[in-house]
């Protein structure tokens, strides 16, 4: 696996998994209708080679309208399933509930993609300050900015969190700023004792 | 600050919406053969450790390379 960063751009080149399959796909429809989005939590930790498995990627899409959520079920239609909305009325009752749509390839329940909109104040930071992983030199894919994404993963805790959050900070220490990190774990209250542990 | 209390409640939510979604799971596998679903589950494991594997040993490679 080769990593380069350059400010918010990294440089990867990796053998593609089926998980990284799934989201270059999806990416792809989301593209397509200029949907701005970002992928976060566990999957940005196995995009960089992680050993442990997840079957859901989450993402945040920006806020959509009625005919852009329309557009977005009809286009993910043709080649998907939305697990938990048998219908665009359901669908639409979900999403202006704020609850993630399930989303997976026809036929197929796992992996599958949840699709999240932005709610506090550094959600709308991630979407709007992502890094960009250059896959394999061809494929762009927005994630959350790992200063924020370490924080993040300090806050939630639990034992597989700290060791994502570990995993990550050893692999970008040099490349990212530390000063952003403890400003989000700040913002985020995280107690002293795991800042201790995971920096 | 971040609205440490919201994100905790949206939390909450997630995890409960989470639960509803292993119902379906749950009957989604059942509506399976058992072969049909293990061999995607197999397929998914090895993909994902194969491609971590793989970059593994390519960059061990490089490291002893002269």
């Amino acid at each position: 696996m080769e990593i380069v960063v350059k400010g918010n751009e990294i440089q990867l080149d990796k053998v593609t998994s089926i998980l990284d399959d799934f989201v270059i796909d999806f990416s792809g429809v989301l593209k397509k209708l200029g949907i701005k989005h970002v992928y976060i939590s566990g999957y940005v930790i196995l995009l960089f080679g992680r050993q442990r498995i997840t079957e859901d990627i989450d993402i945040f899409l920006e806020e959509l309208d009625s005919t852009k959520l329309e557009k977005l079920y009809s286009s993910l239609l043709k080649d998907y399933w939305i697990i938990n909305a048998d219908s665009l009325d359901t669908a639409k009752k979900l999403y202006a509930e704020g609850i993630a749509w399930r989303v997976a390839k026809k036929g197929e329940i796992s992996p599958n993609m949840e699709i999240k909109k932005p709610k506090s104040k550094l959600d709308w930071f991630t979407l709007n300050n992502p890094y960009r992983v250059i896959l394999n030199k061809k494929h762009e894919i927005s994630i959350s900015p790992l200063e924020l994404q370490i924080a993040y993963k300090m806050f939630l805790g639990s034992r597989k969190d700290l060791e994502d959050a570990r995993f990550l900070y050893d692999l970008f220490k040099n490349k990212i700023e530390i000063g952003k990190v403890l400003h989000f774990a700040n913002e985020l209250k995280v107690s002293e004792e795991i800042r201790k542990a995971v920096l | 600050m971040a609205g440490v209390a919201s994100i905790r409640k949206e939390r909450k939510k997630d995890i409960l919406e989470a639960l509803k979604i292993i119902d379906i799971y749950a009957e989604w596998i059942k509506g399976k053969p058992n072969k049909i679903w293990s061999k995607k589950q197999a397929d998914l494991f090895k993909s994902v450790y194969g491609a971590i594997n793989a970059d593994w040993r390519k960059s061990l490679a490089k490291q002893v390379a002269p």
